[in-house]
């Protein structure tokens, strides 16, 4: 073999690591960025690849208000509790509508906010546990709801957020939010979901021809801008994201019960409160 | 002969090839792996999201969540549909490399491969048409990577030949 042949046989063998060298350096990244992507669901530090989209869910015909901006009392169907529900136990950021839509009791050692989008079929599925956790530990758990539609997944998203603040002016609200998520599948494709939402309104006994006409002031669509300000401000991305006391929950935690009604058993049993 | 020292001479043979034919099939294998990267990026976030179980932002159509979140796109033992997508991306990556690094053996295989995921895309749109209604556009942005890697391996099959 002459030296010529030698030194490209050799420098052929050196470049035999060169291809594994690339694809050991892909899997690394590769794990790596799924251990990035996890992770980022488990910190508050979250870094949502969308947030514009969300501010463009704004419905079109309001104009940014800021967070007092919304109804005051009977809105939330707890006269009187709204107020030091939004001043305690919740993550510090943009204060979102004001008074917040709150369940349970104000004296609660627990709060749960929860940011949701009423056609997110997940957040639908979270509900009724919501629902129980809310009976289970009745007086000692609350809960906060702020409205993130992702207009940009979800077509009637907005509007059905704007459904449930509409009936709120009527005092109404939480027995709408309830109904939006019952029958989710009945109006998450509809062409137009205005009927079904009206047709829900008449359930719930509230003034239809006012419902309406609610749905679209801006008054209706300030609240949930203020609510989408909060979401942004939290680097809040996906939905339903839950916060207990202040701290951000884990997907896990968020969307598996046991886990979910775990945390909250620690939050009471460390207010001094628990069973 | 080792088997190192087979690929060894396999590179230093094509070396010394150094035909422009050579040189351009190496860079279709270049440019096969750069779209494979594509696509694992994208089964990589689709993973991380059904993980998740959280609704994702679709972009273009709405259907994400009805196509993401039906039995279709869970395996046997809860394993994401998409993490199966990455596997196969990153093999068609690890393929791509090396026959652009001159291992002939990575080729019939990488062709193979490619076939077979080209296979479950055209079975994954008509789910996404026919059965589950609604289109999801990660699925779709993987539908025409796949596309795209059946075109490149192709070429690279015949095209060289030719060459």
């Amino acid at each position: 073999m002459s030296a010529k042949q030698s030194a490209k046989q050799n420098a052929a063998h050196k470049n035999n690591y060169a291809p594994l060298i690339i694809i050991l350096a892909v899997l690394v990244a590769a794990v790596a960025a799924v251990w990035w992507m996890l992770r980022r669901d488990d910190s508050a530090s979250s870094t949502p690849a969308a947030r514009p989209t969300q501010t463009t869910n704004t419905p079109s015909s309001a104009t940014p208000a800021s967070g007092s901006a919304g109804p005051t009392s009977g809105n939330n169907n707890q006269p009187g509790g709204a107020q030091s529900a939004q001043t305690s136990a919740i993550a510090p950021g943009p204060p979102g509508a004001q008074p917040p839509r709150v369940r349970g009791a104000d004296s609660a050692a627990v709060t749960l906010e929860e940011f949701g989008d009423y056609q997110c079929p997940p957040c639908g599925r979270v509900h009724p546990v919501l629902n129980k956790i809310e009976r289970d530990y009745a007086g000692r758990v609350r809960i906060i709801f702020r409205h993130l539609p992702l207009q940009s997944i979800h077509k009637n998203a907005s509007l059905a957020a704007r459904a449930a603040e509409a009936a709120g002016i009527q005092g109404r609200f939480w027995e709408m939010h309830d109904k939006l998520y019952e029958h989710q599948e009945q109006w998450s494709e509809a062409l137009d979901p205005r009927p079904l939402f009206a047709a829900y309104a008449a359930e719930i006994k509230i003034d239809v021809e006012k419902f309406k006409s609610d749905i679209d002031k801006p008054l209706t669509s300030s609240r949930i801008i203020a609510d989408l300000q909060r979401a942004d401000g939290l680097r809040v991305s996906g939905t339903p994201t839950i916060y207990l006391n202040g701290r951000l929950l884990t997907a896990e935690q968020t969307l598996e019960e046991a886990k979910l009604r775990a945390e909250i058993e620690a939050a009471v049993a460390a207010a001094g409160k628990g069973r | 002969m080792s088997a190192r020292e087979s690929v060894g001479e396999g590179i230093a043979d094509e070396a010394s090839d150094g035909s422009n034919a050579t040189r351009r099939a190496r860079l279709r294998d270049a440019i096969t792996a750069a779209v494979a990267l594509v696509g694992l990026a994208d089964a990589l976030y689709l993973t991380v999201e059904h993980l998740s179980g959280r609704s994702v932002i679709c972009i273009a159509t709405t259907g994400c969540d009805k196509v993401l979140q039906s039995d279709y796109a869970t395996l046997p033992g809860d394993l994401p549909l998409a993490a199966l997508g990455a596997l196969a991306y990153f093999t068609v990556f690890s393929l791509a490399t090396l026959s652009a690094f001159g291992y002939r053996a990575a080729r019939p295989l990488l062709t193979t491969v490619v076939a077979l995921m080209f296979a479950s895309t055209l079975w994954l749109l008509y789910l996404q048409a026919f059965v589950l209604k609604a289109f999801c556009s990660y699925c779709l942005l993987s539908a025409a990577v796949t596309t795209t890697l059946l075109a490149l391996v192709l070429a690279r099959r015949f095209l060289t030949r030719r060459d």
